[in-house]
């Protein structure tokens, strides 16, 4: 009897469930602090070939060189920016609009070049992925 | 000034807050949805998001009153603060995003596979954001005080309850929409009077004399050199290590495209400070009786009614405190879901109940602070923040990513020396302020010693340890490699 009985209900939830909005469900995290040996959630192979860990390293190293020109770049522009500035008094006789030229370089001045330095940057950073695809994809 | 109109503006920004909360409510449904907003999020929207979450009471208020009170010092704090998104472009941005992790935490404990290296990691990130909403609140308390006479202890608390709360309801599905929105609110607050001011002074000229009102002492020639470097280096090295704007960068689809999002970050966010900046220009010109600590910081709430009497000044008086309650939401609000995040994953496995609890109380902890203390300048307050993130993280982060000889003992041992370092300095500094002779100024601005020593430290220990966790080049192939294009069957994929 019990059985009989439950069937019908199963089967009317089935079809309440058919009928009306989709199940809700409900993702949570599965793996536990503990236990986690691998909280990262992009699947990739499990295994980390030899060629593989080469390519990577020698990415990483093109990656990291263009990083580090960059910002020395950087760091060489504005330390000159600033000298400018600062170490130019005759500058401090121009204004415009009422104000001093060096205070008005220091306001406004630097925002271009950290854009400009962010935009090239960038296409660098995708050329050299590009590149590191192809060779993978001759491999 | 009528206080009814700006009481109305605050109403409006809540309600719609509120709103937007509630339209994301609906949709953020799972744990994914609460933490990253799965995934979903449009560069556009997501660099709004970002913007709108980064530009705090800081650069709203406090950039215009520092630049009032001391001159064009203050425009360092900008340029760093934008800087900074530069280095997180070149070093963090892709590689973080294709990491994988919700939290900086996350991303320490699968790079070193060490629970000690995550659980310092989770403190120092919740010392940096609840150090970080501390002056959002000060800001809170100061603006509604100045602009609608209400005791600053209730505009702190007011702020304190809608953020817990809209984080609380909707967790960062909701809050992407609702920054976003700020974002666009905080620049149009101050980019629409600045524009009014520029037509009322250009009708009639004001009678200004450049040696009295941009004196070259106060100008960038009367710079220190140690003290602006080291502020640079800690404002650019700080942002990396800031715990809600790693975590926007879960919310892109790939590692280029959050590089992207960085870029129109850095466009966004300059384009704000040049109208910030141009606002602490504007006060030197014509509010010089404003320039005295504790006051200053209030200069951009009370230039509208000043410069514009009449009915417009009160609708700009209005406008103007919007962003500026937008910008003590959006900052707090950012920087409670990722605390909550990171005390809800390292305390209660990341449910979203538990997310819940854990936003009201990394919202309680900060109010309490916050009313304890007295504001000082909003600007520096969170320049010091900056300064800590600096030295305590973001060596390791960088290292994390960039070296693969770095352990998990290499790690806490810079994370230790740093932290420690760093905050000794900033407390002794104020202790002994500049009585401390020559030193004044290297406990001052420490940027410029704990960040190598701390960089310094995790290498010399991790060289000593040889540890090297055994996924080290899996893991490192994972942040590096760029993400396979997206094939119909391909069995890896994303």
């Amino acid at each position: 009897m019990t059985e009989l009985d439950a069937r019908p209900d199963a089967a009317s939830a089935e079809r309440r469930r058919g009928q009306g909005r989709p199940i809700r469900e409900r993702v949570t995290s599965a793996d536990r602090l503990s236990n986690r040996p691998e909280p990262l959630v992009r699947v990739g192979r499990s295994r980390v070939s030899e060629a593989e860990t080469l390519f990577t390293r020698s990415l990483m190293r093109a990656q990291g060189r263009l990083a580090l020109a960059f910002v020395v770049a950087f760091v060489v522009i504005v330390a000159l920016v600033t000298f400018v500035i600062s170490g130019i008094p005759a500058l401090h006789d121009l204004s415009i609009g009422g104000v001093p030229v060096p205070w008005i370089i220091q306001a406004y001045g630097f925002y271009p070049i950290i854009i400009v330095f962010a935009v090239a940057y960038t296409l660098a950073a995708m050329r050299t992925e590009r590149r590191f695809e192809a060779l993978v994809e001759h491999e | 000034m009528t206080p009814l109109l700006a009481l109305g503006a605050i109403a409006l920004v809540l309600v719609v807050t509120s709103v937007i909360g509630v339209y994301g409510l609906r949709i953020s449904r799972t744990t994914s949805d609460f933490f990253v907003a799965s995934r979903t999020v449009r560069p556009i929207w997501n660099a709004s998001a970002i913007s709108g979450e980064y530009l705090s009471a800081g650069t709203f208020l406090g950039l215009s009153g520092l630049v009032l009170l001391s001159g064009s010092d203050a425009f360092w704090f900008p340029i760093g603060y934008a800087a900074g998104y530069l280095l997180v472009l070149m070093f963090v941005a892709a590689p973080l995003r294709r990491s994988g992790a919700y939290t900086i935490p996350d991303f320490i404990h699968a790079r070193l596979d060490s629970l000690t290296a995550r659980r310092i990691t989770s403190v120092l990130v919740m010392v940096i954001g609840w150090l970080y909403i501390v002056p959002q609140l000060h800001g809170a308390a100061l603006a509604l005080n100045v602009v609608a006479d209400i005791p600053p202890w209730v505009g702190a608390v007011i702020v304190a309850v809608v953020v817990s709360g809209s984080v609380a309801a909707g967790g960062m599905r909701s809050i992407t929409f609702v920054q976003a929105f700020q974002f666009w609110l905080k620049l149009g607050a101050l980019a629409v009077p600045v524009i009014f001011f520029a037509i009322t002074l250009s009708g009639n000229e004001p009678s200004i004399d450049p040696a009295l009102v941009f004196p070259p002492e106060s100008g960038p020639s009367g710079l220190d050199t140690y003290t602006t470097a080291s502020l640079l280096i800690a404002l650019l090295c700080g942002t990396i290590a800031l715990p809600h704007v790693l975590v926007r960068f879960y919310t892109s689809p790939t590692g280029s495209s959050a590089r992207w999002t960085t870029v129109i970050v850095i466009a966004m966010i300059s384009a704000f400070y040049m109208v910030s900046s141009t606002i602490g220009l504007i006060a030197r010109a014509t509010a010089p009786d404003l320039a005295q600590p504790g006051v200053a910081d209030t200069v951009a709430l009370l230039l509208p009614s000043r410069l514009i009497p009449g009915v417009v000044g009160d609708l700009l008086t209005a406008l103007v405190i919007a962003g500026a309650l937008a910008a003590f939401l959006g900052t707090s609000s950012g920087l409670v879901v990722s605390l909550s995040s990171v005390v809800s994953q390292d305390l209660f496995h990341g449910t979203v109940r538990s997310f819940r609890w854990a936003a009201v109380f990394c919202t309680a902890v900060p109010l309490a602070v916050a009313l304890a203390t007295v504001p000082q300048g909003l600007v520096t307050s969170v320049g010091t923040v900056f300064v800590f993130a600096a030295s305590a993280l973001s060596p390791v982060i960088v290292l994390g990513i960039w070296w693969r000889r770095l352990t998990a003992r290499g790690a806490i041992a810079g994370m230790l020396v740093g932290s420690v370092l760093c905050g000794a300095a900033l407390i002794g500094s104020s202790v002994f302020g500049p009585d401390a002779g020559p030193a004044a100024a290297l406990l001052a601005q420490p940027g410029a010693w704990t960040i190598p020593a701390a960089a310094l430290t995790s290498i010399a220990v991790s060289l000593l340890d040889r540890r090297t966790p055994l996924n080290t080049d899996r893991i490192l192939s994972r942040l590096h490699t760029p993400e396979l294009p997206r094939t119909p069957g391909s069995p890896s994929g994303l």
